[in-house]
């Protein structure tokens, strides 16, 4: 059975991600990623907590401390499969996220609190996130939740109708 | 017999007692000694706070994270964080966060093993209260 830290550096080299251990950026995007690739849909089964410093896992901390050349130098022997290259593919489209960190951090708690209550409106999640994370400003708040509901879509949810709708829009020129 | 039965009982609930006693005799005496080990700056509800939220999150501590979690003013927080960055329990670095230099604090090595006397002493604490729990004591006060 392939390891949490194999998947987790598979994960990184998809998404060209090469993270320095010793650098806070590099850990903070690691942890972010992990958060989105697990909320995704892959099977990676670290624990996370949303305070303080969340989407945090301590045990993820652990694990690429204790194999951090491995980490820094992308070493895996997992092979993603191609629903999960999918997942990553979308995490790769979601622009924006990698260039702040106040986004991702409003990004991946919307998505951790919207997995905790699906029923939450987008106004309050927004009166959440203002609770939990007051340091974030109210553009990356609102940015974070519209980004978090492009990477929570499923193409399932893409009816004919809807398709039919978008394409005017795209067309409107 | 009955009295053999009932002096063995008697012995065993003896022992019991006794057994009770000298195990929180030891215990008292183990937490009059962490105490005097223990740093009596760093056992203040903030500071213990600071230094097991540093321990969890061992990636570091944004000051503007810190903050928001333990809704306190910058003066007050400041202020602890200072005195544990001068005994030496914790770090500050600075990192560059969307274009902005953000503190980060982090736990050292000498931080850490502060942390766990404070937790081992709050251990011997939750021993001797355990053990005087369900032991009703017959107190009355008396003016």
């Amino acid at each position: 059975m392939p390891s949490n830290i194999d998947k987790v550096i598979a994960c990184l080299k998809y998404l060209e991600i090469s993270p320095k251990i010793n650098d806070y950026r590099g850990r903070f995007f690691t942890q972010k990623t992990t958060f989105l690739a697990k909320a995704l849909g892959i099977v990676i089964t670290y624990p996370f907590t949303v305070y303080v410093a969340g989407p945090y896992s301590h045990d993820l901390t652990c694990d690429y401390y204790a194999n951090a050349k491995k980490v820094e130098s992308l070493q895996t022997d997992y092979k993603l499969s191609d629903a999960e290259m999918e997942t990553l593919e979308k995490i790769k489209n979601c622009q924006g996220i990698y260039n702040s960190m106040s986004l991702m951090e409003a990004t991946t708690t919307t998505i951790y609190l919207k997995q905790r209550s699906p029923q939450l409106s987008d106004d309050n999640l927004f009166v959440e996130l203002k609770r939990l994370k007051p340091h974030l400003n109210d553009a990356d708040k609102l940015i974070g939740i519209t980004k978090s509901k492009a990477l929570l879509f499923k193409t399932e949810y893409l009816t004919d109708e809807i398709k039919k709708e978008m394409a005017a829009w795209d067309n409107i020129d | 017999m009955a009295v053999d039965t009932f002096n063995t009982l008697k012995s065993k609930v003896i022992t019991k007692v006794n057994g009770r006693s000298k195990l929180t005799e030891d215990e008292i005496q183990k937490l009059l000694d962490l105490s005097d080990k223990l740093c009596s700056k760093t056992v203040t509800l903030t500071r213990c706070l600071i230094l097991g939220l540093l321990s969890y999150f061992a990636d570091g501590i944004q000051y503007r994270e810190l903050k928001s979690a333990l809704k306190m003013s910058d003066g007050k927080l400041i202020a602890n964080l200072n005195e544990l960055k001068t005994m030496g329990y914790i770090t500050k670095s600075e990192v560059q966060v969307d274009q902005r230099t953000i503190d980060v604090y982090s736990l050292t090595e000498k931080g850490r093993n502060e942390l766990n006397k404070i937790t081992e002493w709050m251990k011997t604490i939750e021993k001797i209260a355990r053990q005087g729990e369900g032991k009703k004591c017959p107190v009355t006060l008396t003016k």
